[in-house]
């Protein structure tokens, strides 16, 4: 049966009490075994929560507590990844660095087991591929690099974006990956060769280099649990593409955030108002021609609107869980909701 | 009935659109009647000199991040993500995206004990520009680059003040001229490397045929003012005056001359461009420029910053490194004032209007000044751990006005007059030059 409602279940919330501002949230994780949820937020490390810890109130605020763990010695942690087995957690940072923490007794460990110098820019982007055995990571100096998971050794530099890079995604399958950012393109690589399949055009690049952020390209994409689609999400918009043509099928006036369930046919997307879609696939369709034979805009998401969710400003970090039954929404105040997805 | 097409000899609507823009910037200064030729000419011979020094002001519109510039706090809650990088001062660390000007951090002084208490960006603007808060009470304060262009008057036909770029939008202006008059008005020109709007064509055949219908306009003014005030007169005609000597030396304007290697080292932004012009500008004997880094308050990051905050921090070192590598290469570094600031600085509590982003930040902030004698690799005061506040050597703006006075040889103390009251150059004549940087 497909999900046909969400429910807020609990707020987290983490602060360390030091007088700087809230721990902006700006990706959101899921442990993939064991029930926890992890954040990147306007910190050197990283938020990690118990999701059955209860709530309590403090200074008008009721969330679960959460601690800060992993750190990097500068800068932000910009994004995280847990591997599949859930054994390994590794971190990006605006240090540069990327870092391989072991994961035991319900957190990282209190210091890495790898660390390298990834990229010479912000690390913006990771993610484990499915198998485990390589890890990927996009920059702000427009590479994709590949990594060997467990000795972090460097595999291969991918080249081919211009401007910052954003977001990086694999297919369920583990055959493609893909990466996009500032430069407004969609890169799909072959995750065993590491060709360039395919160039997907998201547009809305930057002339001013980024000023604008509601332009600057690609914010945020990923894969459906089918590997059939491809959504991103940029400044002012969402599209969603058929991944193995790069045809866009479906838009939407939703900006910043998108992420697909891995057990249903279900998608999340937008920050500041979010929307949840059960979608019908059979229904993805691009656009048709108009007279002249020029491609039009394809039509909204096909399928049942489950929910719309007001997040506030800037609302960042959007994720379900591994089992689909849950979808955390990341939000400015250094807080992340949970809502069941059912 | 068709209608005729225009004859030739009839002027021109762009020359009468530049016109009229001079002459009412003339009538709105109040005391400017008549006064327009004395932005281009010295009317003092006594006090004209051969212009020896220049200023180049890159304003950084909105409020630069003292944490993203030249103050970071790298690790420390305040820090934000940005690191920083050392610069060829040593124990000078600066952000990271500021790697020119790192390079260059030893031709420069750094303040970061600027302290101020004025917050809207309106009175922190006209402050940061003038040397004295807003008030209804007494005169118009004028830019501090009219003051010197009154002061150290420039000889001959280029402007003695040109304006690259303005701040738009409601009340935060550029500071004009003030009670001093339309005379000491900076020349405006849109930004992007562009030159004053709607001066008419160059070709050869059209400056011939602007000056026949000069000199039919001078004629026809001739035999009309005798007998009569002719103040309104005399000010029409320098309009045109003023636009006459544009045409004459519209190459002082004109970025296609310059060559691409030399361009190309600016950067593809409209800072970068009217950096490149400020440097013709200043080559070519133009004493005071005025650079306006975006229209739209471009370093007033309150919202989501750091995801602009380092293209803006990027560009803006780019562009200005290449002016200081290109004034030091040209043997002009020792005659130019550089002065890169704001209006005032930024939070270190990284809160926002929309997390995570920075605040309006008064009480400790930073700027960098250099050329013209300003003593190269000082740093002047300092922030505690977290940037909170001023640790020590607190500089205040009257005293960074009396700075740059001094260096460019105006005595600070001078009182200039308006309806027979004096009016110090700084807010009650407060300010002492920083020692540190003379």
């Amino acid at each position: 049966m497909p999900p046909t409602r969400l429910t807020r279940l609990k707020t987290y919330h983490v602060d360390d009490g030091a007088k700087r501002g809230p721990l902006t949230m700006s990706q959101v994780r899921f442990h993939p075994t064991e029930r926890v949820l992890l954040a990147a937020c306007a910190d050197r490390r990283i938020a990690v929560w118990n999701l059955d810890d209860k709530e309590a109130t403090v200074k008008n605020q009721t969330a679960v507590a959460g601690v800060l763990a992993g750190p990097h010695n500068a800068g932000w942690v910009r994004c995280l990844d847990v591997s599949p087995d859930g054994k390994w957690l590794v971190t990006g940072g605006s240090d540069r660095h990327l870092k391989l923490w072991a994961w035991a007794a319900g957190k990282p460990a209190d210091a890495p087991t790898r660390d390298t110098e990834a990229h010479t820019g912000w690390v913006e982007a990771v993610a484990f591929a499915p198998d485990g055995k390589r890890i990927v990571t996009a920059g702000a100096d427009s590479a994709v690099k590949v990594w060997d998971a467990a000795t972090l050794a460097p595999v291969k530099t991918l080249t081919g974006h211009t401007g910052f890079l954003r977001d990086l995604a694999f297919a369920p399958d583990g055959s493609v990956f893909v990466s996009g950012g500032e430069d407004g393109r969609l890169l799909v690589w072959d995750a065993t060769t590491f060709a360039l399949l395919r160039t997907i055009t998201f547009g809305e690049a930057n002339d001013q280099f980024g000023q604008n952020p509601q332009l600057s390209g690609v914010h945020r994409l990923h894969v459906s649990r089918d590997g059939k689609w491809l959504a991103a999400a940029g400044g002012k918009k969402l599209l969603v593409f058929a991944l193995a043509t790069g045809e866009p099928v479906a838009t939407e006036n939703l900006d910043a955030q998108v992420a697909f369930s891995p057990t249903d046919d279900v998608l999340a997307a937008g920050s500041n108002n979010a929307k949840v879609w059960a979608y019908d696939p059979a229904k993805f369709q691009p656009g048709k021609p108009d007279k002249t034979g020029k491609p039009t805009n394809p039509g909204p998401v096909p399928g049942k609107e489950l929910a719309q969710i007001k997040l506030g400003d800037f609302a960042l970090g959007m994720r379900f869980s591994a089992n689909g039954k849950l979808l955390g929404l990341g939000q400015s105040g250094g807080k992340v909701e949970v809502w069941e997805v059912a | 009935m068709p209608r005729p097409a225009t004859p030739p000899a009839v002027c021109d609507r762009t020359e009468h659109r530049l016109s009229r823009r001079l002459f009412l910037q003339g009538a709105a200064g109040g005391l400017g009647l008549g006064g327009f030729g004395r932005l281009f000419a010295a009317p003092n011979a006594a006090r004209a000199a051969a212009q020896e020094k220049h200023v180049i002001l890159v304003f950084m519109s909105g409020g630069p991040s003292q944490f993203e510039t030249w103050d970071p706090k790298t690790g420390r809650p305040t820090g934000g993500p940005h690191l920083n990088t050392q610069t060829s001062v040593p124990g000078l660390r600066i952000d990271e995206y500021m790697t020119n000007l790192a390079r260059l951090a030893n031709k420069m002084a750094v303040i970061r004990s600027m302290t101020s208490d004025l917050g809207d960006h309106m009175e922190g603007h006209y402050l940061a520009q003038t040397g004295h808060k807003p008030t209804n009470v007494v005169a118009t304060a004028p830019h501090w680059l009219s003051v010197c262009a009154r002061q150290k008057p420039l000889a001959g036909g280029l402007p003695g003040y040109v304006m690259l770029g303005a701040e738009s939008g409601g009340n935060m202006a550029v500071p004009g001229p003030g009670f001093l008059g339309a005379a000491f008005q900076g020349l405006y020109c849109p930004g992007k490397g562009q030159g004053p709007e709607d001066l008419p064509a160059a070709a050869g055949k059209d400056l011939d045929a602007f000056r026949r219908r000069q000199a039919l306009r001078q004629g026809m003014s001739g035999r009309f003012t005798p007998g009569r005030d002719t103040a309104a007169v005399h000010s029409h005609d320098a309009a045109f005056g003023v636009v006459e000597r544009l045409l004459a030396n519209r190459d002082l304007f004109d970025l296609s001359k310059e060559p691409t290697k030399r361009a190309e080292k600016y950067g593809p932004t409209a800072l970068g461009r009217d950096c490149l012009l400020a440097a013709r500008l200043v080559e070519r004997g133009v004493p005071f420029v005025r650079v306006q880094h975006q229209n739209g308050l471009a370093w007033d990051k309150h919202r989501r910053a750091f995801d602009s905050q380092r293209h803006l921090t990027r560009e803006f070192d780019t562009a200005v490194g290449a002016l200081i590598d290109d004034l030091i290469d040209r043997g002009l570094w020792d005659k130019t004032l550089v002065v890169l600031m704001g209006e005032f600085g930024r939070t270190p509590e990284i809160l926002g209007q929309g997390p995570p982003g920075r605040n309006h930040w008064t009480k400790s902030w930073s700027m960098s000044m250099g050329g013209c004698g300003v003593k190269p690799g000082v740093v002047v005061g300092s922030t505690n751990e977290d940037g909170t506040a001023i640790k020590d050597r607190p500089v205040t703006i009257p005293d960074l006005f009396a700075t740059f006075y001094t260096l460019l040889g105006i005595d600070y103390r001078t009182e200039l007059e308006f309806e027979g009251r004096p009016v110090p150059l700084t807010e009650n004549g407060k300010g002492t030059p920083i020692k540190e940087v003379l």
